[in-house]
């Protein structure tokens, strides 16, 4: 059985009286991709914030690489990749100044550094905007951007929070094929979406939260057969079915 | 590490057009604009007065040219000097007038009329001057007229009597003209305006305030490191600035501000940090709040600049009369009173306490950053 790379235990968040985690546990093998799938207002995003320790929790046990996971753990953090729901660059930097920037917070050898993020460029099919600026990009290119900034430094687990959101087809299978390279690579990584064909066709397990509770976990397969397995169930229905046909906020 | 972030912190700030507008370009326009508003009064006004050309025209052989022989007794060479008469042919005096080659003329006619072409220091005086003359004149008529035993020239020296109750004490220092006052607020304003920069530096390390935050927070380094780079990069360039202004007021406007070379380096330093610190504190107190945070140093700029005497300029002296503690809280007046009291008097025990003040205020302003920042994590971002 393929080793945890990273286990949250009991997890407890709340916003004064709200309780946005509820004793919420995972775990995620070495060398998996994880799709973490909930509605608005589930808890995904807070999750993700307290294993990177961005945010205060109040209960639970974050463990990464077999470690706590705390603020000031740089031990963790040089091996872990980040890429956010929203763009994060410099807007006066260019594309490679701009990759070399966050690559370098965890590299230090500059010729490395060079050699990677050369390799980020060409990863994420962006080479030949390399000094063009961040405002002359589409949309899809500062996705691919956002990227870049996130794996240039080849972590060994990385945390993509909706990355393909308002970004055409073409790129977005660039960005999901990407992904995959980077499992077989040898990267972990937690996927998090709202689109259902990006889970199957990307992950090897999804996790299912509301209200800040695990309600499924396991693959494509076995959530199917949770609602009588018929052939022609989708994700989708599964998702429905699961969480309920009501509106969110 | 540190020389990275400092690296791509400076590139990121200096590319900034609103930080190079706002802490370059505004403060260098608005000096030019000081300068076209009362640069002459600078130069004119350095205390002294002036020896003032003037032409005098005679249109008649009436008790009026005894006007010229006093005009022609203040134009003598020496320390008493006031005019010098460049010509007494119309002619030639239109010409010089209207090419600004003296500044009036003075019509000796049944009245003596005085024409200028332009409004300034020495035009003010060559009027008053001729006011002064008439009005003992006339005062002379009337004395002798009703009492004609009376020695015209005893008469003369008693209506000529001017007492004065004070006297000029030498400093032994160049005066400083008061005008230059309203320049040393805008370096004071200028050093307040790295208030932004301050506060880019802080939003960009910290997870609550920015996207690139999180991304900080996220990378294995310490955001005392981050803060720090930034801080550096940040200062170096807002120093710049300042330096250029100074530069451009005493080299290319030629107002000079006799303040030696390092005394600028210390207030150049001072004014940085200053300016850096203002910032972190707006960011601090404004975490979740981006419009405030952006127009918190700029309205604190502006009501401290105003105070120093950016738009008025006696109102430092109005508020040290009435409660000179604000003055001594306000940075920009004690960056003003510092440049002032350097051209003036040099260094001394007010030019210490300005100092003083400056430090003591940039440090309340970090500490209680660092009070309202410290801690790792967040409740919500």
């Amino acid at each position: 059985m393929a080793e945890n790379i990273l286990e949250v235990k009991n997890l407890v968040k709340r916003y004064g009286d709200k309780i946005a985690v509820d004793h919420f546990s995972f775990e995620l093998r070495t060398g998996e991709i994880l799709g973490l799938l909930g509605p608005n207002g589930s808890g995904k995003s807070t999750t993700i914030n307290c294993v990177l320790s961005l945010l205060n929790y109040d209960k639970g046990e974050i463990t990464i690489f077999g470690k706590k996971m705390t603020p000031s753990s740089y031990d963790i953090k040089k091996d872990i990749g980040v890429v956010l729901q929203n763009v994060a660059v410099l807007d006066s930097l260019s594309v490679y100044e701009n990759i070399d920037f966050f690559c370098g917070l965890y590299i230090k050898d500059k010729k490395l550094r060079k050699e990677l993020v050369q390799e980020a460029m060409d990863f994420t099919g962006i080479a030949e905007y390399a000094k063009y600026k961040p405002k002359k990009l589409s949309g899809g290119l500062l996705r691919r951007l956002n990227i870049a900034c996130g794996i240039a430094h080849k972590p060994k687990l990385i945390f993509f929070d909706e990355p393909t959101v308002a970004v055409d087809p073409q790129s977005r299978n660039a960005i999901l094929e990407g992904i995959k390279k980077l499992q077989e690579n040898g990267s972990s990584v937690i996927y998090t979406t709202h689109y259902m064909e990006e889970v199957e066709q990307l992950c090897d397990r999804i996790l299912i939260m509301d209200h800040g509770k695990s309600i499924a976990n396991g693959t494509t397969e076995e959530l199917k057969k949770m609602i009588g397995g018929r052939e022609d169930v989708t994700l989708n229905d599964v998702f429905l079915e699961i969480t309920g046909r009501g509106l969110r906020d | 590490m540190f020389f990275h972030v400092f690296k791509y912190r400076f590139l990121s700030i200096l590319r900034q057009k609103s930080v190079i507008g706002w802490n370059l370009l505004f403060p260098l326009v608005l000096a030019t604009a000081f300068y076209m508003g009362f640069g002459n009064l600078v130069k004119e006004g350095d205390g002294r007065l002036q020896v003032i050309d003037i032409a005098v025209v005679n249109h008649t052989e009436s008790e009026e040219n005894y006007f010229r022989q006093v005009v022609e007794t203040l134009a003598k060479k020496g320390d008493n000097q006031l005019f010098d008469i460049k010509t007494q042919d119309e002619q030639e005096a239109e010409n010089l007038l209207s090419e600004t080659k003296i500044d009036g003329i003075f019509y000796i006619e049944e009245n003596i009329r005085l024409k200028v072409n332009e409004n300034g220091m020495n035009q003010t005086i060559l009027s008053s001057f001729l006011k002064s003359y008439n009005n003992k004149a006339y005062l002379l008529k009337d004395i002798l007229s009703g009492h004609s035993e009376m020695n015209p020239e005893q008469v003369l020296q008693a209506v000529s009597k001017e007492q004065s109750f004070v006297s000029l004490k030498e400093s032994g220092k160049k005066e400083v003209s008061p005008y230059m006052s309203f320049f040393y607020s805008l370096i004071a304003m200028a050093c307040l305006y790295g208030g932004w920069i301050g506060s880019e530096v802080l939003k960009d390390i910290r997870a609550d305030q920015s996207e690139i935050g999180k991304r900080y927070e996220c990378a294995p380094i310490r955001k005392s490191t981050s803060l720090l780079a930034g801080i550096f990069a940040g200062g170096i360039l807002l120093s710049v600035c300042i330096g250029i202004l100074m530069i451009y007021i005493e080299y290319v406007l030629k107002l000079p501000m006799y303040v030696p070379f390092w005394s600028k380096v210390v207030i150049v330093v001072l004014g940085t940090m200053l300016g850096i610190a203002l910032g972190l504190f707006s960011g601090a107190l404004a975490a979740k709040k981006p419009v405030l945070r952006e127009v918190l140093p700029l309205a604190i700029s502006m009501i401290c600049s105003f105070f120093s005497g950016l738009m008025i300029g006696n109102i430092r002296q109005q508020i040290e009369e009435i409660a000179p503690i604000l003055n001594k809280i306000n940075p920009a007046a004690c960056i003003t009173d510092s440049l002032y009291t350097l051209g003036t008097y040099g260094t001394g025990e007010r030019f210490y306490i300005n100092i003083l003040c400056i430090i003591g205020v940039t440090l309340v302003l970090l500490i209680i950053s660092i009070l309202k920042l410290r801690g790792e994590a967040y409740d919500n971002i």
